[in-house]
């Protein structure tokens, strides 16, 4: 089943001389419960790809079709509504509402959506993040490892069409990406959540389903792993 | 320049707004300070001058000083200048004067200096030049109906005042006569010596140190020339340093031994308004409210300038921390910071010195056009040096102190501890916690503003302070204002429904009449009424016991006024009392209220025990002759019923406080055969040219209300300037305080507020919370700021209140302008920043402060 799927986008900023295309027509289609990885030296244009997966960019032309849907083609604050529901974000410096603990950072999109959150579930999230004790913390109280798992929670709370991960390693060490990479697969496997990563960590690429690579705004190569 | 130096420059040119947010605070701090004790100067100096011209410049009089023994007070070291002025004697008054009283001259000779420094207000004509000229008082001059006038000739023989046991009387004793002031028992004693003197120029009547208001004589003044100083010269110093006046004069007049000292007095009015005093004076209350007001200013100022500090350096964190990265020393940073609070108080202080200078000047201009007529005297704007100094002084040592602290905080910065993360922002779990319903009630955006609230606890401490500060202020403020004029209204003449009282001087009542309807046909009456009366008196029974103990049995008058108005006004009168037109004319409406001082305390009584619906037994006078001799029981016994008390009611045809009882003319006729026709009362459109037009009658009087009404109103136009000009700048620190915060505080967000928007918050869950957070905002500030009002309010009611009987009223109108103005500040700075960041794009604004 096709969960996304992305026609002829484009992102040019800047004008005549100054004119940068950072997505140049670029389509492609994903399906349910791929682990996709998105690969591309620093300046190739792969997180403006993904912040326009997100819809939390608009596009300069072209469509981003997520469960069927145009995403484009929704107002500003049904977009929200739709991020809230749909996409789970996760960015490579957390970014934790840093009054709010754990808890309340993770159930965040279900507050914002005003629904009842379901505390089995919840628990059993905390838990897999191992995050059970520290659920009355505050962000600053945690290591970025921590916080980066927060983050995954908040991403997967609500069950969204799809996870979008900006660099989620690039800010830890060794021992907490793995952490965070093995998070990503079990959630892809247990949940059979949809997941695209950014990174330009070659060992998560191989982890993933398909690495798509991109260069200068442009997919250049499109694998499948073994 | 070093690169620091110019990086602070380009950082206040970059920062525009924040930049004159913070000029603009430090410029209405200094302008406050500085105008505040620039009114003070030019209110005090205008007054001493006033002082001086009409008591005379001098600071201390020593009396009747033997010639032998001027030099040990002229030569003294202490002496800045002296002149020197005697008594030649009285002489009695040859020409009939209407005020009897006044039976003498006082001859007074004047030194030169004497006659420039002494108080000498001359209204026409020139000074005496010579032993033969002289000045004498308008009020001689318009007593005599100008039978005195420049260029006549006064023929006078010296004498002096003898009591009748033989004592010589002077200045200060008043005419003595016999107890019912019939027969003067004091005698005149000529000495033999005659002067012929020529009147050139008519002067105001002087001081009442130099003439007693029970004098017995009327000052006039001749030249002194100084060959001619005898013995028992009145010596006037002034001191080179006022402040000492009491030691110096108290030392000089014992100079030659405690019993031998010389008789002084000191001039209270010039050394009041020069900062002198043994007691508590005018001058000193003068001092405390200025402190008191000045303690609020500096109080707010110092939050402006602190807090606009702190912000500054808050958002130039990360640019700290990346200079100490680069190698700069906590020296370096520390000196940056310091510099950037020398550049902005080098443009605002003068600023805002310049700014306070153009206020006071057009203050005391606007003063002295409103109310230096009425006040009699000139209002002076004086370069206010020293509260420039005082002014300029403060806000250094604000600013200075403001940024030191918050320099020293960024020398500390560990680099990239600074280019990381905000550690301004501390967050304590605990601190932070929100109670349950928080969440349930206002969803999760209200759990956010709320533990925002919490978090950044002083900043929003500060701009609490400050709307506390103007809320409290404000309330004060208006009950002064409500208690000052609430009180003054009952005493002066607005709305009283007749602005011209006509009084004639014929005896008929026909011709009376016939004056009256003369002056009706005037043009620009609005309503006349003409008032009818007859005399009653009111029997001993009603008397108020408690009242006839205050006041002393013999002005405890039963006799009144019973008083017939036109049925027009007679018949609103009794509607405003509620009573019907019918029962109305059963009787009478009694006037009886009494105010009286006692216990410190104005309280007010009525001078008659009588009920209402009563019916009474009094007297009828003769209103011709209102024999004291006739015993009461021969006169006529009438019987009338008393319907109602008149309480604040107003009516035209009856004078404001007069006792008396209210009657139809029907009434009056029936029961009072000889009543005559005694005053108009005339509401007129414009009562000065009105006023015109009735000069040109002969044989009546009048009295022109609107002239004090006039003088009320100015007074209160200028208290209302400066009470709300006060306040206005009060609240404008105030303003420019919640902005700063607010502004900052929402800058300081705005990659959270991306990142809630992020993860699906949308433009109107947003706007909410926003919203939310400055309802929790404004309610705080209210909730602490209300009360210190009130309580303030109440604290100023008390001190009123010891001098007159009024209730406490909530202030509901101004609570209710300032909940709106809290909220409506609030709501616009929160809206300004939130246009901000709507603007911005999520994700360039979660990147940038990733960088």
């Amino acid at each position: 089943m096709e969960i996304l799927r992305v026609e002829n986008l484009n992102k040019v900023y800047g004008k005549g001389e100054n004119e940068v295309r950072a997505v140049d027509n670029v389509s492609f289609q994903v399906e349910k419960g791929e682990f996709v990885a998105i690969i591309g030296s620093s300046g190739s244009g792969k997180s403006t790809l993904l912040h326009l997966i997100g819809g939390v960019d608009r596009p300069t032309s072209g469509k981003v079709y997520i469960d069927g849907k145009d995403i484009y083609q929704l107002s500003n604050d049904n977009l929200a509504i739709f991020r809230r529901r749909q996409i789970g974000l996760i960015y490579q410096f957390y970014n934790l509402i840093p009054i709010l603990n754990v808890e309340e950072n993770i159930t965040l999109p279900c507050d914002l959506d005003e629904q009842k959150v379901n505390a089995e579930k919840l628990q059993d999230l905390l838990k897999t993040l191992g995050l059970e004790k520290r659920k009355k913390h505050l962000p600053n109280e945690l290591s970025g490892g921590q916080q980066q798992r927060v983050s995954i929670g908040r991403a997967i709370i609500n069950s969204p069409a799809i996870m979008l991960a900006d660099e989620p390693t690039g800010n830890l060490d060794s021992k907490a990406s793995e952490e965070i990479i093995s998070l990503l697969k079990l959630s892809n496997k247990k949940y059979n959540q949809t997941v695209i990563v950014i990174t330009h960590d070659e060992k998560i690429a191989l982890e993933a389903d398909r690495i798509i690579t991109i260069e200068d705004g442009k997919i250049i190569k499109d694998e499948r792993n073994g | 320049m070093s690169v620091l130096k110019k990086l602070t420059i380009r950082n206040l040119k970059l920062n525009r707004k924040r930049t004159i947010t913070t000029i603009i605070g430090i410029m209405l701090s200094t302008a406050l300070i500085c105008a505040t004790f620039g009114l003070g100067t030019s209110f005090q100096k205008s007054l001493l001058q006033d002082a001086i011209k009409s008591s005379g410049d001098y600071h201390a009089t020593f009396y009747h000083i033997p010639k032998e023994e001027q030099k040990y007070i002229t030569e003294n070291r202490q002496i800045d200048s002296y002149f020197i002025t005697q008594d030649l004697g009285y002489a009695e008054i040859e020409k009939e004067l209407p005020d009897s009283y006044n039976r003498y001259w006082l001859i007074k000779q004047y030194d030169e200096k004497a006659l420039t420094n002494n108080g000498v207000q001359l209204v026409e004509g020139r000074l005496p030049e010579n032993e033969n000229e002289i000045l004498i008082q308008d009020r001689a001059a318009d007593y005599s109906n100008q039978e005195y006038q420049i260029g006549d000739m006064m023929h006078l023989k010296i004498g002096e005042r003898y009591s009748s046991t033989g004592e010589k009387l002077g200045v200060t004793n008043p005419l003595e006569t016999t107890e019912d002031d019939e027969q003067v028992l004091e005698k005149f004693v000529p000495t033999g010596e005659e002067k012929e003197y020529k009147i050139v120029g008519i002067m105001k009547r002087p001081s009442s140190e130099l003439e007693p208001y029970y004098a017995p004589f009327l000052v006039c003044i001749t030249y002194l020339p100084e060959d001619k100083i005898v013995g028992n010269a009145d010596i006037s110093v002034k001191y080179k340093d006022v402040t000492k006046t009491y030691e110096i004069t108290e030392e000089i007049s014992k100079q030659n031994g405690e019993e031998n000292s010389y008789e002084y007095i000191t001039n209270g009015d010039v050394l009041r308004w020069s900062g002198v005093s043994k007691s508590a004076n005018i001058a000193t209350t003068l001092y405390v409210v200025v402190g008191i007001v000045v303690g609020i200013i500096i109080f707010s100022s110092v939050f402006v300038i602190r807090n606009s500090f702190r912000i500054m350096i808050t958002e130039k964190y990360r640019q700290y921390g990346m200079l100490a990265s680069i190698g700069a020393t906590s020296k370096q940073i520390k000196r940056n910071v310091l510099q950037e609070a020398f550049y902005l108080g080098a443009i605002a202080i003068p600023l805002g010195i310049l700014g306070s200078l153009l206020a006071v000047f057009i203050l005391v201009l606007l003063v002295q056009n409103l109310i230096g007529e009425y006040a009699n005297m000139e209002f002076t704007f004086y370069f206010p040096w020293m509260a420039i100094l005082i002014g300029t002084i403060l806000s250094i040592v604000t600013i200075y102190l403001s940024s030191i602290i918050p320099a020293r905080k960024a020398a500390k910065i560990s680099p990239i501890e600074a280019i990381r993360s905000n550690t301004e922002i501390k967050i304590n779990r605990k601190k932070i916690q929100a109670p349950k319903w928080v969440k349930k009630l206002f969803k999760i955006g209200g759990l956010i503003s709320y533990k925002n609230l919490k978090r950044s606890k002083k900043q929003y401490r500060t701009t609490v302070i400050s709307i506390v500060v103007s809320i409290a202020i404000f309330l004060a403020l208006t009950s002064i204002i409500q208690y000052a004029f609430g009180f003054t209204d009952i005493y002066y003449y607005e709305n009283i429904g007749y602005n011209i009282v006509v009084r004639s001087e014929e005896e008929e009542n026909e011709k009376i009449l016939q004056q009256y309807n003369e002056i009706s046909k005037i043009e620009g009456i609005e309503q006349y009424s003409i008032q009818k009366m007859a005399y009653i008196t009111i029997g001993k029974e009603y008397d108020n016991k408690e009242l006839a103990e205050y006041y002393g049995e013999s002005q405890s008058d039963r006799t009144i006024p019973m008083i017939a108005i036109e049925d027009k006004y007679y018949d609103e009168l009794v509607q405003k009392l509620g009573i019907s037109k019918e029962e109305a004319r059963t009787g009478a409406i009694l006037a009886d209220n009494v105010s009286y001082y006692k216990d410190n305390k104005y309280t007010t009584s009525n001078q008659f025990t009588i009920k209402e619906g009563e019916t009474i037994k009094c007297y009828q006078e003769n209103l011709e002759e209102r024999e004291e001799e006739t015993p009461i029981e021969n006169k006529k016994q009438m019987e009338i019923k008393i319907l109602k008390r008149l309480g604040e009611e107003q009516t035209i045809g009856i004078g404001r406080g007069t006792h008396c009882l209210i009657v139809t003319e029907e009434f009056l006729q029936n029961h009072m055969p000889n009543y005559r026709i005694s005053n108009m009362y005339i509401q007129a459109e414009n009562p000065d040219e009105f006023s015109k037009e009735l000069d040109t009658m002969e044989k009546i009087g009048y009295t022109n209300y609107n002239e004090s009404l006039k003088e009320t109103r100015a007074i209160r136009t200028v208290i209302y300037i400066f009470v709300y000009g006060f306040i206005a700048v009060i609240t404008l620190i105030g303003v420019t305080n919640i902005f700063n915060t607010i502004t900052t505080n929402m800058l300081l967000r705005s990659k959270e507020f991306a990142m809630l928007k992020s993860v699906g918050m949308t433009a109107k869950e947003f706007n909410n919370m926003i919203r939310l957070e400055s309802i929790f905002y404004g309610l705080k500030s209210l909730i602490i700021g209300l009360p210190i009002g009130l309580l303030l309010s109440y604290a100023l009611y008390k001190g009123f209140g010891t001098s007159m009987e009024i209730t406490y009223q909530i202030p509901w109108a101004s609570i209710g302008i300032a909940v709106l103005f809290v909220f409506i500040i609030v709501f616009i700075t929160m809206k300004y920043s939130l246009n901000k960041i709507n603007k911005q794009n999520i994700i360039e604004t979660i990147r940038n402060d990733n960088i």
